[in-house]
């Protein structure tokens, strides 16, 4: 665990890093021009050895655990960064039961910032060595050089984008923060890798959470902000109760969301129950972000409405955090599931 | 000699406490307890409510959360939280009617009384289980509770006394009837500049001549508040707390008491009952459950109850900090989404509730903190989003001082 480290401190450090690096400017540019993927901004990030945050110390990397990975994600979320970063981590954490060979081959280049990696969850696909299948809408399968796929049947099987019969077809989103891709697969070979399906998707749920505490917070703050600054009737515009209140909710809702993250990354408990958690984590913080994120736009008044100003980043964000990975009510009715079978 | 266990001889080891606090509770809580109050009259409840109070200051459970100073338990962040995980199991009965005894008083007195006043009521209080109410609200002053009316004048008694001489109106006093002493805010000076510098703050002896109570029947069938009409009281000037008309500062005090700390066991409570929905439903045994919808619904009201129950442990570490918690937004932060949560989750049940919901039904006599009727929780949640600040106040107050937009 993150023993030893001061999470302060390194939350510190990846702020001053993104905000040289990657701030308004830089994003607003990045989401100009179209949202292709920024190897430059990438490489200069990844080079920094973040990716490396997670791996264990035998294996080159820092061995730090989940909270100082949640402290990247949501400060990864507060930019919002243009960076593959999210599913990259998830996956070098989900190799770390797989075997030398696996992870001498691939880890080095992912957490020297060479490579990328995606994600794609219950991915329907032949079975065998070589598989034929489909996978659509994988975030950041646009910058991956490497995919883990995990099977409706159980098995997780890493796919190098050289492989043979894969097409990787970029997906332009919304959210030009990220982009995707879909798969096809048509007789590829595949690596099946032991990998805990549990704590992967723990770990995706809690990212996500995480993303959204991250990207909420900073967008309520900008907007808090501005309700300071702009003046309308001959006073500042946050005077007005109608918005102390909503700008007072949406606090609430952000430090009920943290909280909850909080408990659901430090993660006590019996397995089904911890899982759950997550999930439960996930819908609330989320929630929370397209809730501040979308009244944000209204508080900014006809300059939140411009493709210039940054609103629209946090919000179509946030609604693609809403829909990724299975969506929110299928987090929910995982909780549901799980904590029912857990209580009773 | 009692022929109970002593939880408290347990402290160090938690497994040992949490089981000595168990056959404790088995030993001492009646079986129907709830079922004997349901449409018991007035004073069975104040004698149950007084039977409890005893039993738990038997076995030092009374005022577990006061400092050792002042005869309490000073229990640690941890055996408090087993403490309120096994009464909420138990289902043991709160002692509701001592709210104002057991938070607001020692809140005041703490900070702000003389050593002969906290001696003297504070021991009340825990050796005699003293019955408090709170004067502050008044039919004029809610909200803005500085614009408050009442007023006390200072004179020498023809015997040579000092007494303040008070004249006015209380309303909305939570257990007020049942109440030995009262908290109680009065105007001193009706000329200081700013209205919030001429009020004083008293202890009122609830049985002095001028002191009227009359209960005020609310919203659920319950009459839990009451107003007061005080004409010519008398206070003796030793019962003044504080210096004259710094009343206003010493009420922050109080008030901080109500938002927060009464909360940490009501939201244990909360979980328990949620938790106890999960396991029915698990088992089948809820009707509502295979509607994924409302399943979706449950599940969103569930992840808000475990988000204040987080921020009610980091609040709890606060207060162990620092117990006046300075200028923490936490307790405000649990009033409002608890209270909120209280309301929505009640009101979800209800609607669960369907057809049958709406039957009236004998309620349980004192308030409904306790109730297990889905109708009477939801109506007493107003209780939460009202009282203590409204709800629309401390967003005020949060939108100013958190976050900084102008006033
Ligand atoms: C169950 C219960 C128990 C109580 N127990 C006690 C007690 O023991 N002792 C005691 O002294 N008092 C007690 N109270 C009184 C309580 O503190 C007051 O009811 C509360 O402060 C609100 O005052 P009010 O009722 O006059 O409402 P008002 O102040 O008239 O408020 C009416 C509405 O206007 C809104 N409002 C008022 N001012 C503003 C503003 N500036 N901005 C936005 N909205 C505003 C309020 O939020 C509310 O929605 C109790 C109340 C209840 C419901």
């Amino acid at each position: 665990m993150s023993d030893g480290i001061d999470l302060t401190e390194l939350r510190q450090g990846f702020r001053e890093v993104l905000s040289a690096e990657a701030g308004p400017e830089r994003v607003r540019r990045h989401v100009h021009e179209g949202g292709a993927f920024d190897r430059d901004l990438a490489g200069t990030i990844a080079g920094l050895g973040w990716s490396a945050l997670g791996v264990a110390e035998a294996d080159g990397g820092l061995g730090l655990g989940l909270p100082a990975l949640a402290v990247l994600y949501e400060e990864l979320g507060r930019g919002p960064a243009c960076l593959p970063l999210m599913t990259t981590l998830l996956v070098i954490d989900a190799l770390k039961d797989a075997p030398d060979s696996v992870r001498g081959r691939w880890l080095p280049p992912l957490m020297s910032g060479d490579l990328f990696a995606a994600l794609a969850l219950d991915v329907g696909l032949s079975a065998g060595e070589r598989v034929t299948g489909r996978a659509v809408h994988v975030l950041h399968g646009d910058a991956a050089g490497l995919f883990l796929l995990s099977a409706t049947d159980g098995r997780h099987l890493l796919v190098p984008r050289e492989a043979a019969g894969l097409t990787v077809l970029p997906t332009a989103l919304v959210d030009r923060t990220r982009g995707a891709a879909s798969l096809d697969l048509s007789d590829t070979p595949v690596l099946p890798v032991p990998v805990d399906g549990a704590a992967l998707r723990r770990h995706t749920a809690l990212a996500l959470a995480c993303d959204s505490v991250g990207g909420a917070d900073a967008i309520l703050e900008k907007t808090v902000e501005y309700l300071k600054i702009r003046t309308q009737f001959g006073q500042p515009i946050g005077g007005f109760q109608a918005l102390k209140h909503r700008t007072a909710n949406h606090k609430l809702r952000l430090e009920s969301a943290r909280a909850l993250v909080d408990l659901a990354v430090r993660g006590d408990g019996d397995g089904q129950r911890v899982l759950a958690l997550a999930h439960l984590a996930r819908a609330h913080a989320v929630e929370a972000y397209v809730t501040i994120a979308d009244d944000a736009v209204q508080l900014h008044g006809g300059i939140g409405f411009t493709w210039e100003h940054e609103c629209h980043h946090y919000l179509k964000r946030a609604w693609l955090n809403r829909a990724l990975f299975g969506g929110e009510d299928v987090a929910l009715d995982a909780a549901a599931a799980l904590l029912t079978e857990d209580v009773a | 000699m009692t022929t109970h266990p002593m939880p408290l001889d347990h402290l160090h080891d938690e497994a040992a406490f949490r089981a000595a606090l168990r056959q404790w509770l088995s030993a001492v809580l009646p079986g129907d307890w709830k079922g004997k109050l349901v449409a018991a009259p007035e004073a069975d409840y104040v004698t149950f409510q007084h039977w409890w109070f005893d039993q738990l200051r038997r076995v030092g459970l009374a005022t577990p959360h006061w400092p050792r100073a002042w005869g309490g338990e000073e229990l640690s962040l941890r055996n408090a939280v087993i403490l309120n995980e096994e009464l909420a199991r138990a289902d043991a009965p709160r002692p509701d009617m001592f709210t104002i005894s057991l938070f607001h008083l020692p809140a005041t007195l703490f900070a702000h009384g003389t050593a002969e006043q906290r001696d003297r009521y504070l021991t009340g209080v825990r050796d005699h289980g003293e019955v408090w109410c709170q004067g502050f609200s008044e039919p004029g002053a809610g909200s803005d509770l500085a614009s408050l009316r009442t007023k006390a004048e200072k004179r020498e008694t023809p015997d040579g006394r000092t007494v303040y001489v008070v004249n006015g109106q209380k309303v909305w006093s939570s257990y007020g009837m049942y109440a030995r002493y009262c908290l109680l805010l009065a105007r001193t000076n009706p000329q200081a500049p700013k209205k919030q510098a001429g009020i004083s703050y008293f202890i009122l002896d609830m049985d002095s001549p001028g002191v009227t109570r009359r209960p005020i029947p609310q919203i659920n069938g319950g009459a839990e508040f009451c107003e007061l009409f005080l004409d010519d009281v008398e206070i003796p000037a030793e019962n003044l707390i504080g210096a004259e008309n710094d009343g206003w500062r010493i009420a922050q005090s109080t008030l901080s008491a109500e938002r927060g700390l009464i909360i940490v066991d009501l939201a244990a409570r909360l979980q328990f009952g949620m938790d106890m929905v999960l396991a029915d439903a698990g088992a089948g045994k809820v009707a509502w459950w295979p509607d994924i919808a409302h399943r979706r619904a449950y599940m969103r009201l569930y992840a808000r109850l475990l988000a204040v129950r987080a921020i009610i442990d980091r609040m709890m570490a606060e207060v162990i900090a620092d117990p006046h918690m300075g200028n923490s937004p936490l307790p405000s932060y649990v009033k409002l989404l608890y209270s909120e949560l209280l309301h929505d989750h009640w009101a979800f049940m209800l609607a669960r509730g369907g057809m049958e919901a709406q039957v009236a039904m004998p309620r349980m006599t004192g308030d409904s903190n306790q109730t297990t009727d889905s109708y009477d929780a939801y109506l007493w949640s107003y209780a939460w989003t009202i009282s203590g600040g409204t709800n629309e106040v401390l967003k005020n107050v949060l939108a100013e001082r958190v976050l900084g937009l102008p006033r």
